[in-house]
């Protein structure tokens, strides 16, 4: 059986790709990273962020709230404390907590020239800061104007990680496509609000928060969809996949590769028995190449 | 940390929504005490952490008090339940090198202090404990701790049983505590901001319960303000802290 996926020039032992600010910086749990196809870095920022005042998040049966803030030690300390120690066999993905489009441009130029990092993660739709990120991310021109920068910095891979809240991701992907971008992560969370009802504020720390985890699995299939239809480069999903066959669903609906998000912070492990779940379906169907599902969700 | 499937042995009320668990683990290594479980619920994504609160081999105890749907779920099982538990998680509380130290319980916070009581005895540390709640129902544990501590202090709020007052009132009226070499103390979050004030001379260990995204250091879901102005992460950094080293 084959799990081998090609992005491009770029391999992938599977589809599998561990989603930012659900695994850490990539310093445990390694055994684990050193199994799925890429691993993605917590948000870095230029400076070191303490994130937001506690509670940073809040559940139910299906879904997830957090708003942890973008709490990470900054370029600096990521270049000098963390990229040294990090030892893993699986791509790393830096992702990158830009607020303005000049933050990119440092973020980029200070880890460019790291051999360790195999590409970036744009984050261009964290709903969780203030200042910005979700910002750029919701208009097609600013996309445009940040993948197009990074393009011109890098030859490394990029992907852009858009949102769906307030605008239209397909217009988004597109330019991004344009931009030269590698490929699209489809989603980051839905902007979401707790609230304490005892004292009508809201519950959360920071305020506002996102949304992830298995609630919202079927609206990010059909922006999968969607945008898959619209761009021609790869497109790579985020949101709610928990088990082998979610990973199935992703790639009919035309994701390349699926990110794996909430349900690490359930068990460290789950990808190791999403990737079991995934092989028993291939096996069972008679699949031999994963690369042969992305796309092929029929009667639509 | 590993992934256990435990079974539980007995569900028993302890107080007013307070319950007493006995799990069975096979294949558990040392527990530090301040260690702590991450249990699976069917009623939410994510899982609760509980303290360990006592061990005899392979029988596990945990104290659950009902604030939620979790707690609510883990309430209702009955013996011969399976339960889905990852632990231990933490980094436990340091040893103390000398005695006597003194427990500070507030609530159900005694859970965790009880395993630490047994392993300072096992280590032959004098150890007193001062366990207070707001009632006397909710007063749990004092006769596990009676055996092994070298004096027990109840208090209750309403005066129900013991000495009448919160915990932070009756401690600097007590006797005896000038010998005392560290505190360990678990509680709300209230107990902790009236403990800072009394400005002890002497170390206070803090068994903070802040709400907990994975427990396993992965989300920075946990956190506590350090003095530097930095949050530490309550699963991996903690959950027991020197309460001058962190902001409440
Ligand atoms: C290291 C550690 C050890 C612990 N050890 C123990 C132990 O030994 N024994 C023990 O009993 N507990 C312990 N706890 C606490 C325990 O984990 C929590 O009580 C448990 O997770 C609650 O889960 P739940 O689903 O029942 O409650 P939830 O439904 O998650 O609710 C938890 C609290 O949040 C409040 N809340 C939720 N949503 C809102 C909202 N919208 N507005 C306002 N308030 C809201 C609830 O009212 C409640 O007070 C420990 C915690 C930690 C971190
Ligand atoms: C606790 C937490 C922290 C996150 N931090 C980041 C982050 O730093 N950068 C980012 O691009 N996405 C972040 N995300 C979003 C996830 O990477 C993922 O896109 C999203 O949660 C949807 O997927 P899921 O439902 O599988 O979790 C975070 C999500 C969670 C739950």
């Amino acid at each position: 059986m084959n799990l081998e996926v090609f992005l491009g020039k770029s391999r992938f032992r599977n589809p599998l790709v561990l989603a930012s600010g659900t695994f850490g910086y990539g310093l445990t749990y390694t055994d684990v990273i050193d199994r799925v196809g890429a691993f993605v870095t917590k948000g870095i920022t230029v400076q070191e962020r303490v994130g937001n005042p506690p509670p940073r998040i809040w559940d139910t049966k299906e879904t997830v709230v957090n708003s942890v803030g973008l709490e990470n030690v900054g370029l600096k300390r990521f270049k000098e404390e963390i990229l040294p120690e990090i030892d893993i066999s699986t791509p790393l993905y830096v992702n990158l907590a830009g607020v303005t489009i000049d933050d990119f441009r440092i973020l980029i130029e200070g880890l460019r020239d790291e051999e360790k990092v195999e590409g970036f993660e744009l984050n261009l739709s964290c709903p969780n800061v203030k200042e910005g990120g979700a910002a750029l991310g919701q208009s097609a021109d600013r996309v445009r104007k940040v993948a197009s920068l990074a393009r011109s910095l890098t030859t490394k891979s990029i992907w852009v990680k858009l949102t769906s809240n307030f605008c239209d991701v397909r217009e988004t992907a597109a330019a991004a496509a344009d931009a030269g971008a590698d490929a699209v992560v489809i989603v980051n969370t839905l902007n979401a609000l707790i609230i304490d009802l005892a004292n009508r504020k809201p519950f959360l720390g920071g305020g506002s928060g996102g949304l992830s985890g298995p609630a919202i699995k079927p609206h990010v299939l059909y922006m999968v969809h969607q945008v898959s239809k619209q761009v021609d480069i790869p497109v790579i999903a985020s949101g709610g996949a928990g088990c082998g066959t979610d990973v199935v669903e992703y790639l009919l609906a035309g994701a390349s590769l699926v990110q794996i998000g909430s349900i690490n912070l359930v068990d460290p492990q789950a990808s190791l028995r999403i990737l079991k779940g995934l092989e028993g379906w291939l096996k069972r169907e008679g699949i031999v190449c994963v690369s042969e599902l992305i796309g092929r969700l029929e009667g639509i | 940390m590993k992934k256990y499937q435990a079974t539980l042995l007995e569900n028993r009320l302890l107080g007013p929504e307070i319950y007493s668990l006995w799990v069975k683990i096979t294949d558990l290594g040392e527990v530090k005490p301040g260690q702590f479980f991450e249990f699976a619920t069917d009623t939410r994504f994510l899982r609760r952490a509980f303290s360990l609160s006592d061990r005899d081999g392979d029988r596990l105890r945990f104290v659950v008090k009902v604030v939620g749907s979790g707690t609510r779920w883990l309430a209702g099982l009955s013996a011969g339940s399976k339960l889905d538990l990852l632990g231990p998680l933490g980094e436990g509380t340091r040893m103390p090198s000398s005695g006597p130290v003194m427990l500070l319980a507030g609530g159900v916070g005694a859970a965790p202090l009880l395993y630490l009581a047994r392993k300072l005895n096992e280590q032959r540390v004098e150890v007193d404990a001062l366990l207070a709640a707001g009632t006397k129902e909710e007063l749990i544990l004092a006769e596990e701790f009676g055996s092994l501590c070298r004096e027990v202090i109840l208090a209750t709020d309403d005066g129900s049983c013991g000495h009448k007052g919160y915990l932070t009132d009756i401690l600097p009226t007590l006797p005896g505590t000038k010998d005392i070499q560290s505190f360990y103390a678990c509680g709300p979050e209230a107990m902790f901001v009236a403990l800072k004030r009394l400005n002890f001379r002497k170390p206070v260990y803090a068994f903070l319960e802040s709400r907990m995204g994975c427990g396993t250091g992965l989300c920075m879901g946990c956190a506590v303000r350090g003095r530097d102005g930095r949050y530490r992460r309550v699963c991996t950094d903690g959950p027991v802290f020197d309460l001058e080293e962190i902001e409440l």
